[in-house]
């Protein structure tokens, strides 16, 4: 049978980096490979080569026994390809329809024909086995629909190759499951062929026939999935030994640190309560949209609460607003790092002290000799690898980005920390670095920890207790050493 | 190649490099460039349009905007000149008219970080009211203060030991500026919100006290150039200071303030009043057409900005 | 409960408000209309000003109704229907654009009623237009200098907004003058009318021309004149004796004139009280009145010009015009 798609010696440099050395990669029609490696591997440059949007410096690409010479996007979609990114490139304002069949709505009499526009629209959702309203506007639509939406604008086109990028970074695990459903279905009946970008390595041998590792721009390992194991694909990835993905905990639990009851939310919260002791990690979890980022944030003051009562060490108080939160020793990693959590232009000084000016002062100035001090001992200390204390934020990949984020909370004196997805989008190595320094200030500092994860895993590998959100209420409190990822599952989805 | 070369040079090269240049070439194109009273008036036109710039990189750096400037310089010229007219000492009149500036800039903090409109239409508004109310307290014509206004000639007309008064105005606010910027938690904050403002909220920076905190300093600086005028030309004119607004935003960003907020500093928006004002004063002393001067005056802003931005991109 | 009281209040306000509005209408009055452009000049609201009290004075048969387009010409249109509807009998009007207010003219010109253009004429040929103009002042104020420098010598040309008519035509006027003679222009600006750029453009070209260099300086206001003044003074060449020529006749610059500081300022009319006096002459059917005003010339399309001359003030004759030109004067109050 012919390859669907041959890359082959592909290279590509940009000024002062070799992205891509001498990478062959290939998909037979049906097949789902994926394709993993650490930031900056080269992942994204293959795909990008792939869609038309860069060109090789070297080597060919053949889609379906033909030679492509000089692709472009337009001509890499006219040959069937699609790409589907991270971030969807949708427009919001638009329906559903109209993003399907974008640039190719059927006419009649030099006007759009609506009704045929609509019924061909919901045959390809039909067919993909989702439901939506092909005249719902995107915008409205939950990330999991708009992620099926583009599948469907890809089979619209007659896409033979769809390459995804980090679908399941923004979905829950029933959308995953729908997700996965849609793909073995689409390589099995109609042989498109699939090329599969993940951080979630579970997911890689859930879903692929084979895998492709890229480390430092170039092909490590290329087989089947069935025959490689996780600790061998991390080794891969890294190109040493990680040890173990989690690391050990010898918790050491104090008094209560934080205690919630009751917290009410106008949209979202219902009577949530939870408890946080010096010195521990407790997880929450809970599907897209049960309400974990909601209640981190209400906690610590940063969106209004309608009622509920919060006691901090033992004193019941009112929070209200960030500022107040900080005074109270609380610190929240938000969801979104560079846009809620970092200053992407300021220097890595600038963001480590921006909660913590009061140290610095004195005689109403701040004292530039002080703050060199304290960051330089916060950089050391939370090992954050960046080339010094005035470079960009921005610059730093992004594990180290949050490892900004947590300095600012240390510097701040923070005591109960409430981490929203503090390893989105971080390396598999700089997950372990974060998961280390969450356990050393857990147990060495003695700080309460609230970590809200979509990644079960990482939940029940990291913490002591684990609580489990359903459209906003704590639907159960589970030791998370006894647990099962079913039992918290079974408390998470709908019963 | 010209991106390698752009990324090692530090930040404001691109413009201290513009003002080597601007400065060699003005010196080749007019023999009384370098001429000791020459430099004297360039640098008192650094000071009168580079108080401004130093407002607006303000505002700026919030990723604010204020239209409202020019308008407020012409409402405190209006509001000083009359003052002076009714025989108010100059201790009561020169306070009272930097209060009727932070005033004016303190209706636009409000407007735009209470209520939340946007700035540009917030302080477009105000422009707009200002000018009205000049117009207004001076019937539409100039305000003379005739005899009263000798007295007051010294702060924008006047000289100490040899070097015209304004400069030394623009030294202060520079001054000033500079340490509220680099050495104040507040202006730490000023950053941090231009930067973004949520992540500004979260670490517990109160976001419209300081996005109001701007607008006010905006407005003083903007009413303190007022009275400079109003002393310089001894009359206060409603209609005087159109567009000045635009020019202050031209030295900031010459001087490398992103309007994507953030990222500006004091001396930057120095260095943006000096190339303006050089450009001005080289093309008057070379006799270049009134038409042809307003071709190069563009052409130069984009190239100086083109330089700093190019740098940066490329980092 | 306060919230209704003041919206009450609002309302009575509203109402009052638009009464007050309403013009006092009696049969036997003669209803003026004078639609005004726009209120942020001197010229212009003196203009109003003296038109209006003349009236009140000196016409007890003339309601004068004046509206105020502030500077919107599609205001000044709505003004003029709106003083249509009120049976006005003539229409002064001082437009903002010369170009959009002439289809409605025309109506109003339709309609029967008499209508006189003030200071600026219009692109419609209208009853009567009633004005300085430009040219003439320039080529006086050029004439002035040709004499004043023996025929030769530098002169430094501040502009006002090449955009507008009178900067032209008042540059045009001088530049006839001086054709022919030694007297060359050396520096030139548009500073539109600002005196601060005015200001700046001297202080440099000080700069450029060392003393002895520049015999005068002529600019195209007072305004402006003013600028130079300052930058010749701050500079320490007052003694060259630099002439310092403007126009308008500014109260304040007539003041400067007799003090010695600027040499000389023309007058440029503010058409006030010529323009009620042409109005109220026009609805009285009163021709020995029109012709008392100045200069009238008839044009083949039926319409009549006055021209309002020029005044030369200097130093011999400043005295007699304190008080009389326009613009803000802390010793005429």
């Amino acid at each position: 049978m012919t390859a669907a798609l041959k890359l082959e010696h592909i290279s590509k440099s940009f000024p002062g980096v070799r992205a891509l050395a001498d990478v062959s990669f290939s998909l037979r029609p049906g097949e789902i490979r994926a394709l993993v490696g650490e930031n900056g591997a080269g992942k994204s440059t293959l795909m990008k080569i792939l869609s038309g949007a860069y060109s090789a410096d070297e080597g060919r690409i053949e889609l379906f026994g033909e030679h492509v010479v000089d692709p472009t996007p337009a001509s890499m979609i006219g040959r069937g390809v699609a790409v589907i990114y991270q971030e969807l490139a949708q427009a919001p304002h638009l329906t559903v329809t109209e993003n399907v069949l974008m640039g190719r709505l059927p006419m009649r009499a030099g006007l759009v024909d609506w009704p045929r526009a609509h019924r061909t629209t919901a045959e390809v959702i039909t067919r993909l086995g989702f439901e939506v309203d092909p005249r719902a506007r995107i915008g409205d639509l939950s990330v999991a629909k708009r992620q099926m939406v583009e599948i469907a604008k890809a089979i619209a086109r007659n896409a033979r190759i769809i390459v995804l990028d980090e679908p399941s970074a923004v979905l829950a695990q029933a959308e995953i499951d729908q997700l996965f459903l849609i793909i073995r279905q689409l390589a099995a009946e109609d042989g498109v062929a699939f090329a599969y970008i993940s951080h979630r390595l579970r997911e890689v041998f859930e879903i692929s026939d084979t895998v492709t590792i890229l480390r430092d721009g170039k092909v490590v390992h290329d087989g089947p999935s069935a025959a490689m194991t996780t600790d061998g694909l991390i080794r891969s990835m890294v190109g040493r030994e990680v040890g173990d993905v989690f690391p050990t905990r010898h918790p050491r639990i104090g008094a209560e640190a934080l205690a919630a009851t009751g917290l009410t939310t106008r949209t979202m919260l219902k009577n949530a309560g939870i408890t946080l002791r010096q010195g521990e990690i407790v997880g929450l979890f809970g599907l897209a949209g049960a309400g974990r980022t909601e209640l981190l944030r209400a906690i610590y003051g940063a969106d209004p609460v309608e009622s509920g009562e919060l006691r901090v060490k033992g004193r019941t108080v009112t929070t209200g607003s960030p500022r107040r939160g900080i005074a109270l020793g609380l610190g929240l990693v938000p969801e979104d790092r560079k846009t809620e959590g970092l200053f992407l232009i300021q220097s890595v000084g600038f963001n480590i002290m921006s909660a913590s000016l009061g140290r610095i002062l004195r005689r109403g100035l701040l004292s530039s000799l002080l703050e060199k001090q304290i960051v330089r001992g916060l950089i050391d200390r939370l090992h954050i690898k960046t080339p010094n204390a005035a470079t960009a934020a921005q610059n730093l990949s992004g594990g180290n980005q949050q490892k900004c984020v947590l300095a600012r909370l240390v510097s701040a004196g923070c005591e109960i920390l409430l981490a929203d997805e503090p390893t989105r989008g971080v390396d598999v190595g700089a997950k372990r670095e974060i998961y280390d320094l969450l356990v050393e200030l857990a147990e060495s500092r003695g700080l309460a920890i609230l970590m809200a994860s979509s990644e079960l895993p990482e939940i029940l590998g990291l913490c002591d207790r684990v609580y489990v959100l359903r459209e906003g209420e704590v639907t159960a409190e589970l030791d998370a050493r006894r647990t099962t990822e079913e039992e918290v599952m079974h408390f998470a989805a709908l019963h | 190649m010209m991106g390698a070369f752009m990324k090692n040079l530090p930040r404001g090269a691109g413009l201290a490099g513009a003002l080597v240049v601007l400065i060699v070439a003005a010196s080749f194109i007019s023999p009384h460039f370098l001429n000791p009273i020459n430099i004297l008036n360039v640098l008192r036109q650094v000071a009168l349009y580079g108080i401004l710039g130093v407002g607006m990189t303000f505002v700026i750096l919030t990723k604010g905007i204020d239209l409202s400037f020019g308008s407020t310089v012409a409402l405190t010229g209006v509001a000083g000149a009359l003052l002076l007219e009714q025989g108010v000492p100059i201790a009561l009149m020169v306070p009272a008219c930097l209060a009727l500036g932070v005033a004016i800039g303190a209706a636009n903090g409000f407007g735009v970080s209470y209520w939340r409109i946007p700035a540009f239409i917030a302080t477009l508004g105000t422009m707009v009211m200002v000018r009205g109310f000049a117009l207004m307290l001076a019937d539409g014509g100039t305000v003379n203060p005739g005899r009263h206004a000798d007295t007051f000639f010294f702060l924008g007309g006047g000289y100490l030991f040899g070097v015209p008064t304004p400069i030394y105005v623009f030294a202060v606010v520079c001054a000033v500026a500079a340490i509220v910027l680099g050495y104040t938690p507040f202006g730490r904050a000023i950053y941090a919100v231009g930067s973004s403002e949520e992540a500004a909220r979260l670490s517990g920076i109160n976001v419209p006290l300081v996005t109001f905190g701007v607008y006010a300093i905006g407005g003083f600086l903007a009413a303190l150039s007022g009275l400079i005028f109003l002393s310089r030309l001894s009359v206060g004119d409603p209609n005087s200071g159109l567009g000045l607004e635009l020019e202050a935003i031209t030295i900031a960003v010459i001087g490398g303030t992103s309007l994507f907020g953030g990222e500006g500093t004091v001396l930057g928006t120095i260095g943006g009043a000096m190339v303006l004002a050089i450009i001005a004063n080289v093309l008057n002393l070379a006799g270049v057409s009134p038409f042809s001067q307003q071709v190069v005056k563009g052409a130069i802003i984009i190239l100086a900005v083109l330089l700093e931005t190019g740098r940066r991109s490329n980092k | 409960m306060s919230k209704l009281i003041g919206r009450t209040v609002a309302l009575f306000a509203g109402i009052a408000l638009v009464y007050s509005a309403l013009p006092a209408m009696s049969a036997d009055q003669i209803v003026i209309g004078f639609s005004q452009a726009s209120s942020n000049s001197a010229h212009r609201n003196t203009m109003t000003k003296r038109n209006q009290s003349y009236a009140a004075e000196n016409f007890k048969d003339v309601k004068l109704v004046v509206t105020n387009a502030e500077g919107k010409s599609a205001k000044q249109i709505s003004d003029v229907e709106s003083l249509m509807v009120q049976g006005m009998k003539v229409l002064m009007i001082s437009a903002q654009d010369s170009a959009a207010i002439a289809p409605t003219i025309k109506q109003v010109m339709a309609a029967g009623i008499p209508v006189v253009t003030l200071e600026r004429s219009l692109d419609t040929p209208v009853t009567l237009h009633v004005g300085p103009h430009n040219k003439p002042i320039g080529k006086l104020a050029g004439k002035f200098i040709v004499e004043k420098l023996g025929g030769k010598g530098n002169v430094v040309e501040i502009k006002g907004d090449p955009a507008v008519a009178p900067a032209v035509e008042r540059h045009d006027g001088f530049a006839e003058a001086i054709a022919g003679t030694a007297i060359k222009v050396i520096a030139e600006t548009h500073a539109d009318w600002d005196q601060e750029k005015a200001l700046k453009f001297m202080e440099d070209t000080l700069q450029r021309f060392p003393a002895g260099q520049i015999q005068a300086v002529f600019t195209h206001n007072d305004n402006m004149a003013f600028g130079a003044l300052r930058a010749i003074q701050a500079a320490g060449r007052a003694k060259e004796g630099i002439l310092i020529i403007g126009i308008d006749g500014e109260n304040a610059a007539i003041r400067s004139v007799d003090k010695g500081d600027l040499t000389a300022t023309f007058t440029y009319s503010t058409v006030a009280p010529e323009g009620v006096i042409a109005a109220h002459a026009l609805a009285t059917k009163d021709t020995a009145a029109l012709e008392k005003l100045g200069t009238l010339t008839k044009k083949p399309d039926g319409s009549m010009e006055i021209e309002i001359a020029s005044n030369m003030i200097t130093k011999a004759n400043a005295t007699q015009f304190f008080c009389k030109g326009f613009g803000d004067d802390p010793e005429c109050k």
